[in-house]
Order: structure tokens, then sequence, then C-alpha cells
């Protein structure tokens, strides 16, 4: 199923999906960072203009299962202008 | 007439959730009066969730005071804020994400393979003893390295603390007998747990608290994440298993829904938490004076946030009271919420799913045996702690 979904800039993509009740995306913790249950792919024509996953995340991501290299965790995504268009999937990976 | 909420009376525990509907539709927040420590209690979502996610203005260190009448030793990153809590949660997560926890499966299977050997066409089993609690155990002590002698030793210990622990906020006089009983588990599980991870050093044992203990370097912090890891892995897990079938059992229809449909074993299973969580509350601190309507919260006060109060608020969940399998969405906070969100929150739903299959898969009847008798609590009531739940497993 495929969401478009408005978004404001300094919106993280889990406060998009939380919006949208995604819950795949939405994680567990409310966005701090602490469960790695928000994980999604970016879309890859998106990958290389989305940003790097930084150091936390990726100690996060490192624990998951379905790991790609485009994995973000949707908390740590945060919306700016270059991001409008954003292509990401979300898939049952976060159990 | 008052408003009176006293988790230490009689008869708090057996009219829990009746108890918690009449705080919730009542008012936000309820000082609880003549406490030893000063307490308030918090009941709606909306105030419970961003409490619980705002660690700035509502901290989890504990005062001496609350670690003596709580499982102090068992207190470490749970009972601390960044950047403490920070540097042991880095130190755990590993051990608890996906990939982790799917190496566990097996582990999990074979404990409930032993455990339905034993129960199936048993006739009467108590469900507590015979298997959900060892099934919880096993895999703890197995991650833990903890030989098969001392599975016993752990889960008596954990038991006392479970039938007793969270209670001490809601004295009014002192409790040394209490007190005592737990600070003795911790003593016992400190001695055990220094020593027990000595011996896995020098076998070179691979277990997760060998390995922790690696980048821990005092013994009362190793002692502490050992105890730990009991505290908040075994009892909760233990207890949601029996309270998950409990609530099947009170609600036959559900259970042929489920037993009808596999696929919907996720949803079933998050509305066991939603439902009967065991974890009732969370304890926090208040760093500031505030107020929530008229009722004044001082610094240094203790806040309890009644997460199991939150998860059947009706502006947030639709049929809030009833227990239905197939709910969704279920946003429930039986986990916490912000950045002392539980660790162990995949292994738990592994466990549940893996048990629950099972028992579903293996059964033609799963049936109480002794009518209202069936279920026996501990009366803990600020956690859900069941002493025995005499049931029949048929093939």
């Amino acid at each position: 199923m495929r969401h478009c979904l408005p978004a404001d800039i300094g919106d993280t993509i889990r406060d998009v999906a939380e919006g949208a009740r995604i819950v795949g995306a939405m994680g567990e913790c409310g966005g701090f960072l602490a469960c790695g249950t928000c994980h999604i792919i970016v879309d890859d024509s998106w990958a290389t203009r989305s940003g790097a996953a930084n150091d936390d995340e990726v100690f996060m991501l490192n624990g998951a299962v379905g790991r790609h290299e485009n994995s973000r965790l949707a908390c740590q995504m945060t919306l700016d202008e270059t991001l409008d268009g954003l292509i990401v999937h979300v898939s049952n990976i976060n159990g | 007439m008052a408003l009176e909420f006293d988790p230490t009376s009689a008869t708090f525990d057996r009219d829990f959730y009746s108890n918690i509907k009449a705080m919730r539709e009542q008012c936000r927040a309820y000082r609880h009066e003549g406490t030893l420590i000063p307490a308030v209690s918090v009941f709606r979502h909306a105030d419970v969730v961003p409490m619980l996610q705002d660690w700035e203005n509502w901290s989890s260190g504990r005062s001496e005071i609350m670690k003596k009448r709580g499982f102090g030793i068992a207190s470490i990153m749970v009972g601390d804020d960044p950047p403490d809590h920070t540097r042991y949660r880095k130190l755990m997560a590993p051990f608890f994400m996906p990939v982790s926890v799917n190496s566990f499966d097996e582990i999990i299977s074979r404990e409930i393979d032993v455990a339905m050997e034993k129960c199936l066409n048993a006739g009467e089993i108590d469900l507590v003893e015979d298997f959900a609690g060892p099934i919880v155990n096993g895999l703890i002590c197995k991650i833990c390295g903890i030989p098969d002698e001392d599975r016993e030793f752990i889960r008596s210990k954990a038991m006392l603390v479970a039938a007793h622990y969270g209670k001490g906020l809601f004295w009014k006089e002192p409790n040394p007998e209490i007190e005592e009983v737990i600070a003795k588990v911790g003593w016992e599980f400190g001695f055990y747990f220094i020593q027990h991870v000595e011996v896995l050093k020098k076998s070179k044992t691979p277990s997760i608290l060998s390995t922790l203990s690696e980048q821990l370097t005092e013994p009362r912090e190793i002692a502490a994440i050992c105890a730990l890891m009991i505290a908040a892995g075994l009892e909760t897990t233990t207890n949601m298993i029996v309270h998950g079938m409990q609530e099947l059992i009170r609600h036959p229809v559900q259970m042929a829904k489920l037993r009808g449909d596999g696929g919907l074993m996720n949803s079933a299973i998050e509305e066991m938490f939603r439902y009967r969580g065991t974890l009732r509350r969370h304890e926090r601190v208040a760093v500031h004076d505030s107020k929530i309507d008229d009722v004044e919260i001082a610094a240094g006060d203790s806040v309890i946030l009644w997460n199991a109060s939150a998860n059947r608020d009706p502006a947030v969940f639709d049929r809030a009271e009833e227990f239905l399998i197939d709910r969704a969405p279920n946003r429930h906070i039986a986990f916490g919420s912000g950045i002392h969100t539980c660790l162990g929150i995949i292994m738990a739903r592994a466990e549940m799913r893996l048990t629950f299959q099972r028992l579903l898969d293996g059964t033609s009847s799963i049936a109480e045996t002794r009518g209202a008798d069936s279920y026996e609590s501990y009366g803990n009531g600020v956690m859900d702690v069941a002493k025995r739940y005499s049931v029949s497993l048929v093939g």
C-alpha cells in the first residue's frame, strides 16, 4: 500500500507516520532512539540525497532484522526542503 | 465523597481495574495522603505518556529511601537518568535487539517442549509454576549462563520480590519485614552473581553476563545489571503468559477466534499486553514544582504513572474495557515510553508468540479446573502477579 503524506519542515518521518497511523514506522519509544523499532528503508532513488545515519542510529540499526544499505530509523530523519518527495519503505521488519 | 485510592488496601488488587477506572474518570492526579514518601498518582493517557517521555522534568533517579523500599540493587539503568542511563543502556541494548533475540527462538522452543511434555494431558496443572515460570526462567538462565541446578534459586528469589515489589511508595508506616525480605534477595543475588560471573569468565563460557562483565569494572555494577535482567525479564513475562491465557479463557469467543485464525496471533498478544500488562505503573520523581489541575507537586515528590490505566483510557482506545484480539491500532504503553522504554520488548513478544502458538496448536481445550477458585494472586496490586492458576491442557 502506498501513502502520500503531507509533512512540515522539522517533522521526523516518525512524526509523519504517527500522524497517519502507519504503525511500522512509529516505533515503540515515541522517537527517543531507545528501541530501534521504527526501522525504514529509503528508496534507492533517494539514497544519495537523504543523508547518512548518525552514529547512535547505526548502533541501533546494527541489531535490526532486514538491515539494508539504505536502512534508517524514522525517528532520526528530520525533514527539510531538500527531502520534499522523499520515498521510504516500511515493511513488517520491526518485530 | 472524598476520593480514596490506596494501593496498600486489602482489596486493591482484586478491584484494580474498577479502582483505576474510577480514578481516571474523576481526576487527572491524586495526592496520596499520609504516605512516608510524598506521592502523586496520574491516570490519564494524555498525562502519562508525555510525563514518561520527559525525563528532564520527571526523573528516574531514585532516592536512597526509594531504593530501600523498592528492589534497589536492580535500579541500575531503570533508576538512572542520562548520562548514566545512556551508558548502561548502550551496553545492554545489543543483546535485546531483533537480530540477537531471533537467536533465542531455539532456546525458547526447547523450554516450551519440556513444559508441554510435562503439562499436556496431565490433568490439573499450575500454569504459573509448571508451565510459564519454567519457560521464561529457562530462557533467562540459559542466556545468562546460569546452570540448571540454580534455576530454582533464581525463580524463588524473583518471586519473593515480585510478590512485594513497588508497594513501598504507598506505605503509611515503615514495613521492616518486607524491606528485609527484599534487601535479603538483593544481597543473595549480588553475592551469587559476582561469583557466577567469575565462574563464567574462568570457564570462558559465552553468555550475556560474561560479555557485559568485560565492560563493567565495579562488582556492584555487575551484580546490579544481573539483578536487573532477572527482575525485569522473569516475572513480567511469566505473568504475561498466565494472564494472557486467563483472558482467553475468560473470553471464549476470542479464544475460538484465535484458534480459527493464527494470523491474529500478533494482535492478540498486543491486546494481552494492553489489557493485562504485568507492570501497572512506572515511578518518576518531580524535578521542579508543578501542578496538575488542583494537585500541587513539589520537586522531589514521587509521581506514579499508571500505564495500566492509560491502556484502558477510552480517549485513546475504542471499547477500552473489552478484550479484543483483533484490536487495531493498539498503541498501548505496557512497555513504557521514551528513553526508558522496556529493553526487552522484542524478547517478551517472541516468548509470548512462541508460547501461545504452541499452546493453541498443541491443545484442543484449555480450561480452568477449580471454577472460581482456579486463580490465586499474590495481591501485590501495583504489579499483576499470579500465585497459582489451575488449568488443564488437553491435546
